[in-house]
């Protein structure tokens, strides 16, 4: 009974959260739906209709769909009397997962667009809660001929997804001019405005999807990488485990943000260069740890099983080996989560990872420096966040190992 | 195994880690797209010109001549020309050098006794609930990133209060006074410091209370001695040996902490060398910083390890 009223009251925040951007909400499911109707019925390619910076509001309206059916579902489950797994030493797993549903759910959560800069004199490094003002450009009909009622709908949510009749300055001090061309609303600036006016609360909350991303895609490659180097290492002969070994204890002996520097610099600055860089200088605690726990099991009774039986080595890795590492796979894996969102916010923080305009908590960091003297929120939110995260990886790890 | 031959072996082992290093950042200068000539000239200066720079810089001979001549220029010393500065890389870093070993210093040496004390105030504290307190913030506050520590220090410190200075290392028209260099070097070692030192209280917390139960522990207990010289002369020499081992690690992550710190205060050391010569596309500096850098990482290592030798003779004989 406690915890369905916990989740109840979790359903009325989460529904508080967004009624605001509503409209938005169906608009992105009216311009999914619309997309999908379009293709279908016109049999034509995917491609005519497709708009590539809509596709994050498709997935964030998802998203938000499947979170809402989630949480009901979860409540009626309780109702029926059936127990709901949740175990409270999961906090800072929870607190991440927050996170995760915050980071694709961002154009639900955030006001305005994280590059859409206000009136540059008036919104420059306004201070943490200031209020501002939202001007909605009623557009022209510009009658649009020969378009299905179907394709006019389309074109219409995209034009509000997108924002493109909307500007946003701060309070006006007179009275508001409202003309029938223009209708203003008001705005809240949660962390201020940077030197160049544009929203930092939208900036943190889709950076998050940019750090935690990076992060994410960084661990997965440390994983395979490490995985694999870890059972070779491991399983196979001595001369191979030599040179593997070798390979990572030269590889943890250089201090890997110089390489990654270096190699930035030679590149040049992409997300995917920056991921594979992550994975690249990031597998050898993993492979050290699964080499150690190869060797113990290899000892073991089922794998001279598996082997007798002659199963290959690939199969023996993945049905005997792997559900056995998996516990310390999971601790390895967030610790290397936590220092690949580290790295990837460092690297932003010297100006060598994620370029400008796309915000990422490292190089909101890095743009703050300039003008940090007259504005400590542009330093303190980003940063807050990244801590936020790098805590909670520390607590889960701490449990994990305790679990493991 | 003697001492003498253990030292030895540690240096021995060191010597291939430095090879692959030097391995590594040539065949990532000659393999990664972007050649020095390509950073030298405008793509509109003709073809021959292009090819003559190619042979001064050696470009144009087979990759396993170049390597050797690599080889011997590093290990004489000659880390090759600065594009941006025209002057011998080897001249440009070892002049900053000391800065970062300056900046560094203070820091470890910050971090140590911040350490040692944060571990031992939660030692000597009574109540579960101060203790777990502590416990507690000490995580929190290792798991914080030092460039976000920099930055609220740099705001509270500086911008806030005035207190100190935010970047540089000396006052203008005061090169060289040493109050005015410590007076600037208290925030940047702060930042590399403070994270650190959270991180080696809680590892010497563990240590001391794996010390706690050991026998001898327990009968100087009996032998109705105060908690603080038990602390002093059973627990910590005891709990302090594995910090040393931690202390050469560390070196390789304070590096690393004192570049993002070095940035941010703009102190003229390592760190924001790398960072100009990366925006300056100067590569030969790029490489000579990740080299010197490795070295030191995998010298601090080695350091550490013929340390704790010296400390603890039970490593001499393992392997």
């Amino acid at each position: 009974m406690k915890r369905s009223t916990l989740l109840s009251a979790g359903l009325v925040i989460y529904l508080f959260l967004f009624w605001k951007k509503i409209d938005e909400i169906v608009a992105s499911i009216v311009s999914l739906c619309s997309y999908c109707l379009l293709t279908l019925s016109e049999l034509t390619s995917p491609a005519t209709y497709w708009r590539h910076d809509v596709w994050e509001f498709w997935l964030a309206a998802v998203v938000w769909l499947g979170g809402g059916v989630y949480i009901m579902w979860k409540i009626w489950q309780d109702f029926q009397g059936q127990t709901v797994a949740q175990k409270w030493r999961l906090r800072p797993v929870g607190f991440l997962a927050i996170l995760a549903f915050i980071a694709v759910c961002a154009p639900f959560l955030t006001p305005i667009g994280p590059n859409k800069q206000g009136d540059l004199v008036t919104t420059r490094l306004l201070g943490p809660l200031s209020r501002g003002a939202l001007v909605h450009t009623v557009p022209q009909d510009t009658e649009p001929v020969e378009l299905s009622s179907l394709q006019r709908s389309y074109e219409k949510s995209n034009n509000l997804l997108l924002q493109q009749n909307i500007s946003f300055h701060a309070q006006p001090h007179d009275e508001p001019n409202e003309t029938s061309a223009t209708k203003m609303s008001s705005i809240r600036f949660l962390f201020g405005t940077d030197d160049i006016g544009r929203d930092v609360f939208s900036r943190v909350v889709f950076g998050t999807r940019v750090s935690l991303g990076i992060g994410l895609c960084a661990t997965i490659g440390s994983l395979l990488i490490g995985v694999i180097v870890g059972f070779l290492a491991g399983y196979t002969n001595r001369a191979l485990d030599t040179i593997l070994m070798r390979l990572t204890d030269l590889m943890l002996s250089i201090p890997s943000i110089f390489l990654v520097v270096a190699v930035m610099a030679f590149l040049g600055t992409s997300i995917t260069s920056l991921i594979i860089l992550l994975s690249l200088t990031g597998w050898m605690g993993i492979a050290r740890t699964v080499r150690t726990e190869v060797l113990r099991l290899r000892e073991k009774e089922f794998i001279l099983a598996a082997r007798l039986l002659h199963q290959s080595g690939w199969n023996i890795l993945r049905k005997h080996m792997l559900p056995n590492l998996k516990p310390i796979l999971v601790v390895a894996a967030t610790l290397q989560f936590g220092s690949a969102v580290l790295a990837e916010a460092s690297l932003s923080f010297l100006g060598l990872g994620i370029q400008p305009p796309t915000a990422s908590w490292g190089n909101m960091l890095w743009q703050s420096l300039s003008s940090l003297h007259s504005g400590w929120w542009l330093g303190f939110f980003p940063g807050a966040l990244l801590a936020a995260v790098l805590i909670a990886l520390h607590y889960a790890v701490k449990d994990g190992v305790r679990q493991a | 195994m003697s001492l003498f031959y253990y030292v030895l072996r540690r240096i021995l082992e060191a010597v291939p880690l430095i090879f692959g290093l030097v391995t590594i950042v040539f065949f990532l200068s000659r393999l990664l797209p972007g050649s020095v000539t390509d950073a030298l000239l405008s793509p509109t200066i003709p073809e021959t010109v292009r090819d003559q720079l190619q042979r001064q810089f050696g470009l144009d001979r087979p990759l396993l001549e170049q390597y050797w001549v690599w080889l011997s220029s590093v290990f004489s010393g000659d880390l090759g020309m600065s594009l941006a500065r025209h002057a011998p890389v080897a001249d440009i870093i070892g002049e900053v050098f000391p800065n970062t070993i300056l900046l560094a210093g203070a820091a470890l040496f910050l971090e140590v006794v911040l350490g040692i004390s944060l571990a031992a105030a939660t030692f000597f504290t009574k109540r579960k609930r101060v203790e777990m307190v502590l416990a507690n913030a000490l995580l929190v506050v290792y798991a914080l990133p030092s460039f976000w520590v920099g930055i609220m220090l740099l705001v509270i410190f500086s911008y806030g209060l005035g207190l100190f200075p935010s970047s540089q290392m000396y006052s203008s028209g005061q090169a060289g006074s040493v109050p005015d260099i410590l007076h600037h070097l208290v925030l940047p070692a702060c930042t590399a410091a403070i994270p650190a030192a959270a991180g080696l209280a809680r590892y010497l917390q563990s240590n001391v209370s794996a010390v706690m139960q050991q026998p001898y522990v327990l009968h100087a207990r009996s032998m109705g001695l105060p908690q603080r010289k038990i602390f002093s002369m059973y627990v910590l020499p005891n709990a302090i040996t594995p910090i040393v081992s931690l202390i050469g690690v560390e070196i390789g992550i304070l590096l690393t902490g004192v570049l993002v710190t070095e940035v941010l205060f703009s102190w003229p050391g390592m760190g924001q060398l790398t960072v100009a010569a990366i925006y300056a596309r100067d590569y030969p500096l790029i490489l000579g910083c990740t080299l010197v850098a490795g070295v030191v990482v995998i010298a601090g290592n080695m350091l550490a390890d013929i340390l704790n030798a010296f400390i603890d003779p039970r490593l001499r004989i393992g392997g």
